[in-house]
């Protein structure tokens, strides 16, 4: 059994990422882009999640014969 | 017991990476958190897969009973699938829309099981005298 940490560690890193990203924009003065790249970073994550999320029905459409 | 202690390991991995974020960018603390579930219980499910089987050889014992078993395990999929989602749901403080996943599962299940119920009351009603 592999688990699949590789994509919790890399949500982890882009949330520090943003996080860090976003509080230097914002005491430049560049509010603007700090909520877009809150705003990209968030989309970034949720596509991840989704394609976990993906496999997770897919495993259990498998594995409980509906396909049959 | 290594795959239990491995899936502890990473919720308590994803736990405390959750909390780092929490802080500074909480929605992808949250989505952090809906992957790491969904994620576990995919890999759960090649241990669920062991115990379907068991079931499937079960089946093979009474040949009769194959649909059941066949309709036993879907019901099984749906409920699992409908409250899995609906914990996610509410991980991220979506109760509402939980609420109506649990619903949608618990009348998908009837959908699949009440010919079972029908075909047992046709069976009870047989055993009735003077209903045939």
């Amino acid at each position: 059994m592999a688990m699949d940490v590789d994509t919790l560690f890399k949500i982890a890193g882009v949330g520090l990422v943003v996080a860090l990203l976003y509080t230097v924009l914002e005491q430049v003065g560049k509010r603007d882009f700090a909520q877009w790249l809150a705003f990209f970073g968030f989309l970034y994550v949720l596509f991840m999640v989704l394609q976990a999320l993906d496999t997770f029905f897919t495993t259990i459409r498998s594995v409980f014969m509906f396909y049959q | 017991m290594e795959d239990l202690l491995q899936t502890i390991g990473i919720c308590f991995l994803a736990g405390f990476m959750s909390l780092m974020l929490k802080e500074k960018s909480p929605t992808i603390s949250l989505l952090l958190t809906v992957c790491a579930a969904a994620v576990l219980i995919t890999q759960l499910f090649f241990s669920i897969q062991l115990v379907i089987g068991m079931v499937q050889r079960f089946s093979d014992y009474l040949p009769s009973m194959d649909l059941y078993i066949g309709t036993l395990v879907k019901v099984l999929g749906i409920a699992f699938i409908s409250e899995t989602s609906s914990h996610l749901l509410k991980g991220v403080d979506q109760h509402l829309l939980s609420t109506i996943v649990e619903w949608t599962g618990k009348i998908f299940i009837l959908i699949i099981a009440l010919p079972i119920f029908y075909e047992l009351l046709q069976r009870m009603l047989t055993l009735l005298p003077g209903t045939l």
